[in-house]
């Protein structure tokens, strides 16, 4: 064993008082995020398309969903039966609050035809519903709650409200775009963290482990989190254009390979698959968006007009958040795992040691088949049972006894918990020892082969692959 | 590589239809597919799950240590790792309670969250609360993937196996001692045999002047005594009537008395071997095999009290047949002069003509009535000319601490 860092894991269930809180409280706490997120993509859109200013952003609804979660876990235990009845008047109150934040509701209902105001401010209306969402965390994940994830109902709605956001004319696509994006962003990033951290901490109050007390995965998480959309945001400005291109000219060098090669069925069928999606995008992209299909090119000498660029301003401003969030729970944790008390007596007794399995080595990519061969490795059936044996003798419970015969102690390692990873490695070659030793039978070059790979089988399970 | 697909689907439709954003969400879920599928593909690679009981053998009542190790053998963490091990529903562990399985059984679920080569040992203890064979195994891994999703799952073939064996409490006779076999009750187990001598030994303070090997202690120049192979050994079969008093077993119910009658046996096993006799045990019940009847034939060896030990911890509640048919087959397998202890807890009147012509045959009896009517058991017996005595335990089989055995 090398490198050990041996340390007590923390025990889930009595962490520090704030760090520990705080974690616990993460992912629902990131939920909420996500939800308030693409409540405020429908939300742009409905502005967008209604051509007026987007006024309230993703902080606000969260805060709603928020407000749906305090509300439930302050009520729902109190009410009882009567919960659902108060529920829906707590959500029509959060949808009034939202739909009268904005001034023409007032004048319209002050106005000579006050029921021209339920149409006047379409967007208030989603508090209510980030609120009802909000309902839906209500049960703490001490408690049995679990964090679900928004995926599944926020990804269409987004989609269908970007594909539709298309058609809305400008400047109303163009404000729905530039504040939708940031929402989305958001909305993936805060979703993803959310369900994964929510998943491993019901995973383990289930199965008695914290996954505060690994840093290497939630530390890899965030950064493909935060990777992922670096990349991402960029990304999605620079592959539209490269994919739009590669998809129309495929056809063109697939059908020249077709006159070359011959057409074969199969490329006939690509080639109709090809043509049939892209008739398929040309219908759809008539008819949601004004734009042409190909890239728009302007009179001779003029620069092609640019794909819309976002607000890198508000971008790189999310990323930092997401970034920020990220060094947050890597510090929470870190002071957790400084501060959380000892194990008490009726908890499983754990020892955790980072073992890489040989001093001053990791098990690297395995070596060439055409090594020279070391000096006291075996060469045949018997010479490799017995160096089976070396290898085994060092482990109390592997090695063999005394008063065993060579099937008794394969027999053992079959049947026990530990030696069963062998298989019936060990028996086979017990087998063969037994029939060249005892039984004077030549063995074929094949199966003194198969010995030798069982040898270097079992050494690879034992953790030695590659030792002298 | 749904999520890969439906993202390769969702960038080119958005790709068409210039909007930035679905292309976003196309990566994403892009990314979120690959992380899936290598997750999946290398998630259980290199994971290494061992359980490690350091003893096979316990006496109910014991404690004992059960470590299972996983270990993470690659540079890939894992959000969860989750082990479930078949169980059998009478196994307690004292730290986790065993989880009912869809499928009726019930296993000892694990979970783990493994770092980069990390090895997490974790210490349990098994409460041997019954006597029997208890397998742990196999266990199915689970692995989550980086954000927490199943990715993959494999069954591990290997299995943990221990023996809880039967209580044992002191005996003590009630009655004057009387000889099992057919010698008298020597004090020392084994008995020399002066015909067989068998080399020397170093001298021991004790040790009869007549036993001392003069010329060899002259040679060697410090005292040696003789040294003798033992002479035969009497032995003594224990025939166990578990047959319910007044009918035969209900599944589940009367689980207490043949528990008892398991400790009252393993209590006279361990006598009579302290005692120096060859002991054997025989029951008309299934004992681990594919036989019906269970048996164990005398000897006289070290493990001899252990592997009847071992019998009684397989023994199966349920007769295979009847306790005559088991008697009258013992005559096939026992040889002449072996005595039959027969501990039976039911009115002895359906064997009581075997019980005599066993006598007859060679073979001394001594029948033992157990339980609540054991006086009563033993008078019937007597009556019948067979030597009898009433054996009680002074409790509950968990807690008894004596086996009275008479008057």
């Amino acid at each position: 064993m090398s490198g050990s860092a041996g340390r007590e894991a923390p025990v889930a269930g009595r962490e520090a008082p704030v760090a520990g809180r705080v974690l616990d409280a993460l992912p629902t706490l990131l939920a909420l995020v996500a939800e308030g997120s693409w409540v405020a993509v429908v939300y742009a859109f409905l502005r967008g398309a209604a051509q007026e200013e987007i006024e309230l952003g993703l902080v606000v609804f969260a805060g709603f969903a928020g407000a749906g979660l305090l509300t439930g876990r302050a009520l729902a235990p109190r009410l009882g039966a009567r919960w659902p009845a108060a529920a829906v008047v707590a959500a029509g109150l959060a949808t009034a609050a939202g739909w009268l934040s904005e001034p023409a509701t007032w004048s319209a209902l002050l106005s000579t035809a006050p029921m021209s105001a339920l149409g006047a401010n379409p967007g208030g209306w989603l508090t209510g519903l980030a609120f009802v969402r909000g309902l839906a965390y209500i049960r703490p994940p001490r408690a049995g709650g679990v964090v679900r994830s928004p995926m599944p109902i926020a990804l269409p709605v987004i989609a269908v409200a970007f594909l539709v956001g298309g058609t809305i004319a400008e400047p109303g696509r163009s404000a729905f775009r530039d504040a939708a994006l940031t929402s989305t962003v958001v909305f993936v990033a805060s979703a993803m963290l959310a369900v994964a951290l929510g998943r491993a901490g019901t995973l383990g109050r289930a199965g008695g482990f914290d996954w505060r007390s690994n840093p290497a995965w939630y530390g890899l998480l965030l950064l493909v989190v935060t990777g992922t959309l670096l990349v991402a945001v960029p990304a999605s400005y620079a592959v539209g254009p490269v994919v739009v291109l590669v998809i129309a000219i495929l056809p063109v060098p697939l059908f020249f390979v077709g006159l070359v090669v011959g057409f074969d069925r199969r490329l006939v069928k690509v080639l109709l698959v090809l043509v049939a999606v892209g008739a398929v995008l040309i219908v759809i992209f008539r008819l949601f968006s004004s734009g042409s299909v190909l890239p728009e090119t302007g009179p001779a000498g003029q620069v092609p007009a640019q794909p819309p660029t976002p607000d890198w301003l508000i971008v790189t401003g999310g990323m930092l958040l997401l970034v920020l969030v990220a060094v947050t729970i890597g510090v929470l944790a870190a002071m957790w795992m400084r501060q959380a008390p000892q194990r008490e007596d009726g908890d499983v007794a754990e020892e955790r040691t980072v073992d890489r399995g040989m001093p001053g080595r990791s098990p690297g990519p395995r070596r060439s088949r055409f090594r020279l061969r070391r000096r006291g490795e075996p060469t045949d059936a018997p010479t490799a049972y017995l160096a089976t044996l070396r290898e085994l003798a060092s482990d109390q419970e592997l090695e063999r006894h005394t008063d065993e015969t060579p099937a008794e102690h394969a027999r053992r390692l079959r049947t026990s918990g530990t030696g069963g990873r062998f298989g019936a490695a060990v028996d086979l070659l017990a087998a063969d020892y037994e029939l060249a030793r005892f039984g004077a039978s030549a063995l074929t070059p094949g199966e003194h082969r198969r010995a030798l790979a069982r040898w270097r089988r079992v050494r690879a399970l034992l953790g030695r692959a590659g030792s002298p | 590589m749904r999520e890969v697909a439906l993202g390769i689907a969702l960038v080119v439709l958005a790709s068409f239809l210039e909007v930035p954003a679905i292309i976003l969400l196309g990566l994403v879920l892009v990314a979120t597919g690959a992380v899936l599928e290598v997750w999946a593909r290398r998630g259980l690679a290199g994971v290494e799950y061992r359980r490690h009981l350091p003893r096979q053998h316990a006496v109910v009542g014991d404690e004992l240590p059960l470590d299972i190790t996983v270990w993470n053998r690659k540079a890939l963490p894992l959000a969860w790792l989750q082990a479930i091990d078949e169980a059998d529903r009478r196994m307690v562990v004292r730290e986790r309670d065993l989880a009912p399985e869809a499928s009726g059984s019930f296993a000892l679920r694990n979970a783990w969250t493994l770092a980069p080569y990390e090895r997490v040992v974790r210490h349990f203890h098994i409460v041997a609360e019954r006597r029997g064979v208890y397998v742990l195994g196999p266990a199915r891994l689970e692995v989550g993937d980086l954000l927490a999703r199943p990715a993959a799952s494999e069954t591990t073939p290997g299995t943990a196996g221990w023996i809880v064996r039967p209580r044992s409490v002191a005996v003590r006779m009630v009655v004057t001692e009387r000889r099992w076999g057919g010698e008298l009750r020597a004090r020392r187990g084994l008995l020399d045999d002066p015909t067989r001598y068998a080399g020397v030994r170093p001298y021991q303070p004790g040790d009869p002047l007549r036993g001392i090997h003069w010329k060899a202690t002259a040679r060697l120049g410090r005292p040696v005594s003789k040294r003798f192979d033992p002479a035969r050994q009497s032995e003594v079969v224990v025939a166990l009537d578990i047959e319910k008093p007044g009918g035969p077993w209900r599944p589940g119910g009367e689980d207490d008395l043949v528990e008892s009658l398991c400790v009252a046996a393993a209590s006279l096993l361990r006598q009579l071997r302290g005692e120096g006799a060859a002991v054997g045990l025989a029951a008309a019940a299934y004992g681990g095999g594919s036989r019906p009847m269970a048996y164990v034939a005398p000897a006289g060896s070290e493990p001899q009290l252990g592997r009847c030990l071992d019998l009684l911890a397989r023994l199966g509640p349920l007769p295979t047949a009847s306790f005559e048919r088991l008697l009258t087959g013992l005559v096939r397998t026992v040889r002449p002069g072996t005595s039959l202890v027969v501990l039976s807890a039911r009115d002895p009147a359906p064997y009581l003509a075997t019980l005599r012509r066993l006598e007859r045959s060679g073979y001394p009896v001594r029948h033992l009535g157990f339980g609540p009517d054991a006086p009563a058991l033993a008078a019937r017996a007597r009556a019948a000319a067979i030597e009898s005595s009433p054996a009680q335990l002074d409790g509950p089989w968990r807690t008894a601490t004596v086996l009275v055995v008479g008057p």
